[in-house]
């Protein structure tokens, strides 16, 4: 048998094992995205949205724990044209909450665009999650990015808890929504 | 590079590469920077992609050797069953203590990290927590009823409106002592401080009214829109409690007036207890929410131990089994070149041990054999030039009658074209001439046939002329089931012997007739002159010599008529015709002529006691013992012995008669002669008896020649075939 041949195919099929094994056991994804929303105003659009079930077990746990809990909300613009939208603009909203076991209170910030716009403390629980969860009038795009646009998709991913697939792959689970926009000057 | 330094270095780095992962996983965990590891995402996944190409590469090199190892095996490469064997016992051998290892040490790790979190601990953990929240809730209590007091105070007098704001500063310094609080403060409406009472610049912490405000921004938010709140801040020594409720107005338009705060601070001791209490139950629920990526790292090590180790198994036994296959798949090349005649090939593999003397030595035995088959050839062609040479004709037969060596004498004695190709070729193929036909006809009545080594006179009329040829046929046997080897035929030119024979024969015939017809000749002429002389002188008893010397002639003229039809019997011999017969019943019918007809003779017959058949003509073979029965009684003269035995020679596959006598013998001088035509030692002998003889068994296929008696004597002894039996000479 030739080398080079026998080379591919072994390479072949450890991938195919290993991409097989792993693929098996993907899980499936608890958190949705509710109530997105998307007014097109002043040239710009304001994203609404809330992520529901994000506050999964391990990350209460980590939460409790006082680690860092980050949640990652990427919102994509693209236009509804053809079989592979063209991405017009995109933001990126992080919101972090950092539980304090001795003064009991929640250390959140967010940052868009990895600029930080909010950062204060709550002693309450669930202004905690809204504040993680919750995006309120999110401007993206602009009049010279959206222009001569009518037809187009708004993608909300929300990325809320990281993990490890067959102890090697690092993993993250998701919720993701869309909503298409037609948009009328 | 070379391409045996590639796998080496492939091998060697990957393994490298797992030492140094195993290396630093062990520091991390000696060193306690797990912890900060498995909650690092981007260096987890570095260290997890790294682990993971390892262990992709890892199970590619083993799974590349194996594929490569089946494959060879299913082709049945020489050596790829040892390799497999050696390869396979090296992974068992392997296989199961690293499996055995890896579980136990993952569950060993698996129960030590999952028995951090005992029931007992989470019990200690949870309550320190809460004692820490009793004590600091105390306090915000504490703390927040006195700010309501303050606040619902300050609503009652109107303090924050003139003129009695202008004794706020006393009244907040009374309270400060009033309550026993380490602070107080009041804020406006919109938040700025107006009055603070108290040291709040204590140990590093240097508080003023601003920063105060600053820090208990969101308390006093909340107390301008009416609600009450305690909380607890981090200083950078110190905690600091506070309560902030807020101020109510009686009669404005707006319902807060502001804000109240009073507190109290936790010096260093208390905060740095509290503070590490928090801190200890921060760590244990993070060890818990991250066991399972501890786990995993744990879990990972120890997989790329394992895997490492069944690699290094694979790997050595691939190598070990490569150090001895390859030397035996050089050797194996080597006995195939050299099976198929290449004596120049020498094996060279790198070997130091005992293959590398096994390779030596096989190196050295092609050496002798090249230096032996040298020598062989020399002697092979030294043989063929002998052979050649020889003015004997040599034909040797394979044992398929197949013609295998034709030297030059035979090539000329049969006739054959000299460059024509005769090797090779069957027997009838080779002579097809019809010529050469008797030779065909013996070679196949006598090669290959067991115990034969066979001679005959034969005489063929091959290219162009006629040649007497003595043809000797050796059959050879050998090996170890005494297997036919073929045969070698000599053929001897007799033709100019026998030419000088007959010529000495017919000198020595001629000199024997002139001899035997003068004799007569002599008494015939001296009657046939006496009657002349008498008959001239007219004498008286002319009648007497007359019938004297008519009875002379008459006699010798007889005797001269007895010889002439002796020569006519002679040259009128018919031709034998052998048949299978008992030779006893010969013997018998020759000897029943002399019973009772030879007083003084005695007659004994020593017959062979098995039963034999001979090819034999009765006739013939009768009239040649009467021929030998004479001869003895005319030698013997006035009475003797005369014994006639026959012997089965089954060895030899032939039946010997023998004729012997008591009488004086044959002087050795003689004996070389005995058989030639008109030889006699009688005075009256025509010298043709032993002649006929000797032509009758020589037309039997037999042979006779002549020895002494003993004691005294002459033995003749004929031997001639057997029915049904191989025979030899």
């Amino acid at each position: 048998m030739n080398h080079r041949a026998l080379h591919l195919q072994v390479c072949f099929l450890v991938l195919f094992v290993a991409g097989g094994v792993a693929r098996a056991q993907e899980p499936r994804l608890p958190a949705n995205i509710r109530g997105l929303s998307v007014n097109y105003k002043n040239g710009s659009l304001l994203v609404s949205f809330r992520v529901e079930g994000a506050f999964s077990p391990p990350v209460l746990e980590k939460l409790a724990s006082a680690s860092a809990v980050k949640f990652v909300h990427k919102i994509r613009v693209v236009r509804r044209r053809g079989l592979f939208g063209r991405t017009l603009d995109q933001k990126t909203v992080e919101t972090t909450a950092r539980y304090d076991n001795l003064t009991r209170q929640y250390a959140l910030d967010r940052a868009v665009d990895g600029t930080s716009v909010e950062s204060r403390t709550t002693d309450s629980d669930a202004e905690m999650r809204r504040f993680m969860t919750e995006v309120h009038d999110l401007p993206v795009g602009d009049r010279e990015t959206l222009s001569g646009e009518e037809h187009i998709l708004v993608k909300v991913r929300s990325e809320y808890e990281d993990t490890w697939l067959l102890f090697l792959f690092p993993w993250t689970y998701h919720a993701e929504g869309e909503k298409a926009v037609d948009i009328k000057p | 590079m070379k391409k045996t330094l590639r796998p080496i270095l492939l091998v060697g780095t990957l393994l490298l590469a797992g030492v140094v992962a195993a290396f630093v996983v062990a520091r991390w965990v000696n060193g306690g920077e797990l912890r900060q590891l498995v909650s690092d995402r981007v260096g987890m996944t570095f260290l997890m992609i790294v682990i993971g190409l390892l262990l992709l590469a890892l199970v590619y090199v083993l799974l590349r050797n194996l594929v490569k190892l089946l494959v060879e095996r299913r082709r049945e490469v020489l050596g790829s069953r040892f390799r497999t064997k050696l390869v396979v016992s090296f992974l068992i051998l392997c296989f199961i203590p690293s499996v055995a290892l890896f579980y136990a040490a993952t569950t060993i790790i698996a129960k030590a990290i999952e028995g951090l979190f005992t029931p007992t601990v989470e019990d200690l953990t949870g309550l320190s927590q809460e004692v820490v929240y009793a004590y600091n809730g105390r306090r915000q209590a504490d703390a927040l009823h006195f700010a309501g007091e303050i606040a619902r105070e300050m609503t009652g007098r109107r303090l924050l409106e003139p003129p009695e704001n202008a004794a706020l500063d006393s009244f907040a310094h009374s309270w400060l002592s009033a309550y026993r609080l380490d602070y107080m403060a009041i804020f406006d409406r919109e938040g700025a401080p107006v009055v603070l009472a108290g040291n709040l610049s204590r140990g590093k912490d240097r508080l003023g009214r601003s920063e105060l405000a600053t820090l208990l921004k969101p308390a006093i938010e909340a107390a301008l829109r009416g609600k009450e709140s305690s909380r607890i801040d981090r200083l950078q020594s110190g905690h600091l409690v506070s309560g902030v409720a807020p101020i109510h107005t009686q009669f404005g338009a707006e319902p807060v007036a502001g804000a109240a705060a009073g507190g109290y601070y936790l010096g260093e001791e208390i905060a740095a207890k509290t503070a590490r209490i928090a801190q200890i139950v921060q760590q244990y629920k993070q060890e818990k929410a991250y066991r399972r990526e501890t786990k995993r790292v744990y879990i990972a090590f120890f997989l790329l131990l394992t895997v490492l180790m069944l690699f290094s198994a694979i790997w050595l036994g691939l190598y070990l089994a490569r150090q001895i296959t390859v030397p035996i798949q050089k050797l194996a090349e080597g006995t195939r070149e050299i099976a198929a005649g290449n004596l120049d090939f020498r094996v060279e593999a790198e070997a130091g041990d005992e293959i590398g003397v096994l390779i030596h030595s096989f190196n050295e035995m092609t050496a002798d054999l090249q230096r032996k088959e040298h020598q062989l050839e020399e002697r092979r062609r030294y043989i063929e030039t002998l052979l050649e040479n020889v003015p004997a004709g040599v034909i040797s037969l394979d044992p398929d009658g197949r013609i295998t060596t034709l030297n030059r004498a035979a090539y000329r004695l049969l006739g054959l074209e000299a460059g024509r190709e005769i090797r090779g070729k069957p027997l009838a193929e080779a002579f097809s001439d019809a010529a050469l036909g008797p030779l065909v006809e013996m070679l196949r009545d006598t090669a290959g046939a067991e115990g034969i080594r066979a001679t005959r006179e034969l005489t063929l009329a091959a290219g162009g002329r006629t040649v007497n040829l003595a043809c000797i046929v050796s059959n050879f046997r050998g090996g170890q089931n005494g297997r036919s080897l073929g045969a070698l035929v000599v053929l001897e030119d007799l033709t100019l012997l026998i030419r000088a024979q007959k010529s000495a024969a017919w000198r020595e015939a001629a000199r024997r007739i002139a001899h035997e017809i003068k004799n007569p000749l002599t008494p015939i002429r001296l009657s046939a002159e006496r009657v002349l002389k008498r008959f001239r002188e007219s004498s008286p008893d002319f009648t007497k010599v007359l019938e004297e010397g008519t009875a002379t002639i008459i006699a010798e003229v007889g005797s001269l008529k007895a010889m002439v039809d002796e020569f006519s019997r002679f040259a009128r011999i018919p031709p034998v015709s052998p048949a299978p017969n008992d030779p006893k019943t010969v013997v018998e019918s020759a000897l029943s002529l002399y019973d009772g007809t030879r007083p003084g003779f005695q007659f004994v017959r020593d017959f062979d006691a098995s039963p034999v058949s001979a090819l034999i003509d009765p006739e013939q073979m009768k009239r040649a013992l009467i021929n030998l029965i004479d001869n003895a009684i005319e030698v013997m003269g006035q009475g003797g012995t005369i014994t006639i035995s026959t012997r089965h020679l089954a060895e030899r596959g032939v039946l010997r008669i023998d004729v012997s006598d008591d009488g004086p013998g044959i002087p050795p001088e003689d004996r070389g002669r005995l058989f030639l035509p008109y030889f006699s030692t009688k005075r009256r002998g025509t010298g043709l008896g032993l002649s006929i003889v000797d032509r009758i068994v020589s037309d039997h296929a037999g042979t006779i020649r002549a020895e002494d008696n003993d004691p005294h004597g002459t033995r003749f002894i004929i031997e001639i075939p057997c029915a049904g039996e191989p025979h030899a000479r």
